[in-house]
């Protein structure tokens, strides 16, 4: 702009006469109004300068109270979430891409041991501290920032100041607003106190079965020891009501039989129960024929409902099948069970024992076996508690009802066994109906036996006098055996121990062996391989059974797998006795 | 295709101007152009082209500019005319009136004439109406003609009152219409672009309520009052502020529309724009960054010349804010197009643009130079 102005002052002081004037007039014109034009130029800058200075001026200054507020907003929020950050009690990080530390809180140092700058722009192996097995630990890295997928619970162990401790880390990737993966965050938190806690409730179980083992042991051993008693009270009254009684002490030899037979029902609830809670009871799974052991129910138990003036009777569908197969024990026990209760509660009217077959699951017959009663009944709120172990209705009817309260909840179990359900339906006063369903595999009938050589050789056998050596430490068991086995008609040699046992083993000739398995000097296990062992050089077999009170599962394969033939626990009766013996030495 | 164009600053200039070009003898124009304040008589105009039997295209303007070999400049409260001598076949014009149809449905209507119309079409367009949401006009338009329209033109103004504005035609006259014209695109062919060079100041505003282009609340607080406390202006300020300082609305497409206000409604403290500010969208104020803007357009329309060195007539259609804003400056952007081609540049100051830049969907637009170029095919 000054040259403009220098030009035209210079073209100005030029003029001297008219005649500079009209040759310099068009240059200056054109002088003047390129000035003009410049100046509305700046003119008009100027004003838009002061307009655009206060509009944005103004913009400025709401923009920055705006920001203010916003930035004061996002410190405050950024305190909260460094307190939050920090006061997480599990070690949070952020890396980056190349693995390196961008941020990580409170606890994360402290545990590193280290100042926030020595940890952040450096890598997990960068850090001396470290013990853990990096290889497994940042292959999962990897995966999360290659990948960008989640990587939960990896759990590491290392060592710290000689300590062993245990992590557990979260890992996730971060993505930016492109989705694109920027790093990870991860969460890790000390779970050593966790992993000590697994250790010491493994122990725990592990002394929890044992000690169920114990309880076993320890029930096998009462039973042995209350059973051993027990046969003596009852065999010894088998014998007493054999004499000449009067009536008043054949009154007391009855309830001396009847009450030792109550507890030896007890006894086996008890036993039987806690074997199927330990899971120490095997089925034993074999063709039998349905309607059997119902049959037999019946005859066992007829007569008591008689006594009762109840009327007991049985009605099977036609569509259950003749021959199953399963546990025929298990089966009748719940049976008799059902059967047993609703005659117990039942005083007047009948009891329907029905059998039917209510499905076909995968080839197995779904057996249900009701049993209605006309007795005292069940009210709703009860019927739940009814099948758990050691329950009867009201505490106070035990004493009319006498039982361990037991048998249900064993009922119970052993139906699930069966692959089916227990209930009831009821209403009180108007009589039960317990029922019960179990699942059999199709049986086949056993193949037709030849009749006549059976009678002959249980003529054959009944026929002669048997000679049995009774091996028993027991001097009143010794009394029992010999008595009913003297009754029976048989020959009775007695034995105090094993020792004793081979000693007339090899003098004599025996029919059979009974063996006590519990005994001084020499217990029955070993008496018995002993036998077994001067047999195999004489190519002879007698037949050995022992007698045990050892009703536990278990003690059955100990008796045979030590070369006895069967077995019979004691208290046992003739009748039994002789059924096996007819068996083994047909 | 013979070209004259003339400047007037009188209806009685005009009409002299008019005569004089009429009696030449080798000139016998057939369509015009015609930008002219809102202080003319434009049905007497109307009449003069109707008597001639030429075909006009008219607009009301807020400021004028012609560039030719015997004048140029920026004018007020002037008249713009150029007249042409073209094949009457090549082209078809029409006037609309909106009458109470949406500012979609009255674009669908005017894109049903388009289609109508020629294979190739492509067109010159302008509307009048405050209350006309551009945006929408021109969604409509697309809605029926397609996104590949090659479309140029502008809002009429009214001289910066923001109180009536006008199309016309040889014939009529409305005050809420669109005229325009279809050109056989194979015979005159049509190349432009718009450019505007505004930029975002301050922080993201919300706007929280509006409807089309009525705005009412902005961050929960009435549309106008944020204006006046933001800038600290009066309320006589507005639009004419408004439209200088626009929002800069950040579209989710990433193209960023300027949206100038238009007007305000003082009793319901509502604003309202030239095209749509949809409810929810975030925005800013924006402002030209200074002079250097001038440059930032002229190199934009040397890089067009590289690609288009041939031109029968240049229209520009230049936002009033650019007036506003660069004042005696703004004949620098416009002067270079005659420097360039050396063919005519007329055109006039608008409320609002519509421009098809190379290879995009032609868009509405605020603040932009919207240059079109018109060229015989040969």
């Amino acid at each position: 702009m000054s040259n403009l102005f220098d030009d035209l002052s210079d073209k100005i002081k030029k003029i001297n006469s008219f005649d500079d004037f009209e040759q310099l007039k068009l240059s200056i014109i054109t002088d003047i109004h390129k000035l003009k034009q410049r100046d509305i130029v700046k003119d008009f800058q100027l004003k838009k300068y002061l307009k655009d200075k206060n509009i944005i001026n103004s913009l400025l200054v709401k923009t920055s109270s705006d920001l203010h507020k916003v930035i004061e907003e996002s410190r405050l929020r950024a305190d909260e979430l460094n307190i939050l950050l920090n006061t997480i009690p599990a070690f949070v990080f952020f890396k980056d891409t190349r693995y390196r530390y961008v941020l990580v809180n409170k606890s994360f140092t402290n545990f590193i041991d280290l100042p926030e700058n020595e940890i952040i722009g450096k890598t997990l192996q960068d850090l001396t501290f470290s013990h853990l097995l990096l290889s497994k630990y940042s292959m999962h890295e990897k995966k999360v920032l290659e990948e960008g997928v989640e990587a939960y619970n990896i759990t590491e162990k290392l060592k710290k100041d000689n300590q062993t401790l245990w992590l557990n880390t979260n890992l996730a990737p971060v993505k930016n607003n492109q989705h694109e993966i920027i790093g990870l965050v991860g969460i890790s938190w000390d779970i050593t106190s966790n992993k000590i806690y697994e250790a010491e409730l493994k122990k725990a179980k592990i002394q929890a079965e044992e000690g169920t083992k114990t309880k076993s042991q320890f029930l096998a051993n009462m039973s042995h020891e209350i059973r051993t008693p027990l046969n003596g009270i009852l065999g010894m009254a088998q014998i007493l009501n054999d004499t000449k009684l009067t009536k008043k002490q054949k009154d007391i030899v009855n309830i001396l039989t009847t009450s030792g037979e109550n507890l030896l029902v007890l006894i086996n609830d008890i036993l039987d129960f806690s074997k199927i809670e330990a899971g120490k009871i095997n089925f034993i799974n074999k063709d039998f024929r349905l309607d059997k052991p119902i049959r037999e129910i019946y005859d066992i138990l007829s007569r008591r409902a008689d006594e009762k003036g109840l009327l007991l009777y049985i009605k099977f569908d036609k569509n259950i099948p003749v021959y199953v197969n399963g546990d025929e024990y298990r089966f009748k026990q719940v049976v008799l069970n059902l059967v047993n209760n609703a005659i117990k509660f039942t005083e007047k009217g009948h009891i329907k024992i029905s059998v039917e077959q209510v499905g076909l699951v995968e080839g197995r017959h779904k057996i249900k076996v009701s049993v209605e009663d006309t007795g005292i009944g069940i009210p709703e709120a009860k019927k739940k508690k009814l099948f758990q172990s050691f329950s009867q209705l009201d505490p106070s009817s035990t004493k009319q009802y006498e039982g361990t309260g037991l048998g249900l909840a064993i009922s119970k179990l052993l139906t699930e066994m069966m692959g089916g359900e227990i209930g009831v339906e009821s209403q009180a006063g108007k009589g039960s109906v317990f029922w019960f369903t179990a699942c059999f595999k199709k049986g086949t009938p056993p193949e037709k036996v030849d009749r006549e050589k059976t009678v002959e050789r249980h003529k054959r056998f009944t026929n002669r006098k048997i000679s049995v050596l009774v091996v028993e430490d027991n001097l009143i068991n010794q009394k029992i055996s010999s008595f009913s086995l003297q009754k029976a008609g048989m020959e009775v040699t007695l034995a105090n121990n094993g020792l004793e046992a081979i000693e007339l083993f090899k003098e004599q000739d025996f029919d059979v062996i009974l063996m006590d398995v519990q005994m001084p000097v020499m217990d029955g296990y070993e008496a018995t391989r002993k036998i077994r062992k001067i047999e195999k050089s004489l190519n002879t077999h007698i037949p050995i059974i022992a007698l045990t009170a050892n009703a536990m599962q278990g003690d059955a394969e100990k008796c045979l797998a030590a070369g006895m033939d069967n077995y019979i626990s004691k208290p046992f009766k003739i009748n039994k006795l002789i059924t096996i013996l007819n068996e083994i030495v047909t | 295709m013979k070209i004259h164009s003339f400047s007037a600053k009188t209806y009685d200039e005009f009409k002299e101007k008019l005569t004089g070009l009429i009696s030449l003898n080798d000139f016998n124009p057939t369509l015009a152009f015609a930008f002219v304040s809102t202080s003319f008589p434009l049905a007497e105009i109307a009449k003069e082209f109707s008597k001639h039997n030429i075909k006009l295209f008219g607009e009301t303007s807020s400021g004028e500019l012609l560039f030719n070999n015997t004048e140029s400049g920026v004018f007020d409260n002037s008249g713009v005319f150029t007249l042409l001598d073209i094949n009457t076949n090549y082209f078809k014009l029409k006037l609309f009136k909106r009458r109470n149809s949406t500012s979609f449905d009255f674009g669908k209507q005017v894109g049903n004439f388009i289609v109508g119309h020629f294979t190739n079409p492509s067109v010159i367009i302008g509307a009048s109406g405050l209350d006309l949401d551009g945006q929408r006009f021109v969604e409509g338009i697309k809605e029926i003609a397609g996104n590949d329209l090659v479309m140029f033109g502008g809002l009429a103004g009214d001289d910066g009152k923001f109180e009536e504005t006008f199309v016309f035609d040889e014939n009529t006259v409305s005050n809420s219409g669109a005229t325009l014209i279809v050109f056989d695109n194979t015979k005159i062919k049509l190349t432009g672009m718009a450019t505007s060079g505004w930029v975002g100041l301050g922080m993201n505003l919300t706007i929280t309520k509006s409807d089309g282009n009525v705005v009412y609340t902005i961050d929960n607080k009435p549309a106008l009052d944020v204006y006046l406390e933001y800038l600290t202006i009066n309320v006589d300020d507005m639009p004419a502020i408004g439209l200088e300082y626009p929002l800069l609305i950040k579209r989710k497409d990433n193209i960023d529309a300027l949206r100038a206000v238009t007007g305000i409604d003082k009793e319901k403290r509502s604003l309202l724009f030239a095209g749509s500010v949809p409810e929810g969208s975030t925005v800013m104020f924006s402002s030209s960054p200074g002079f250097e803007v001038v440059e930032s357009t002229k190199s934009k329309v040397l890089d067009f010349a590289d690609n288009n060195p041939e031109s029968d007539l240049f229209l520009l259609f230049s936002c009033v804010a650019r007036h506003l804003a660069l004042g005696p400056m703004v004949e620098e952007e416009i002067q270079l197009v005659i420097d360039k081609w050396n063919v005519p540049i007329a055109g006039f100051f608008t409320y609002g643009e519509i421009g098809t830049n190379p290879g995009k969907a032609c868009d509405f637009y605020n603040q932009t130079y919207t240059l079109v170029s018109i060229k015989e095919v040969k």
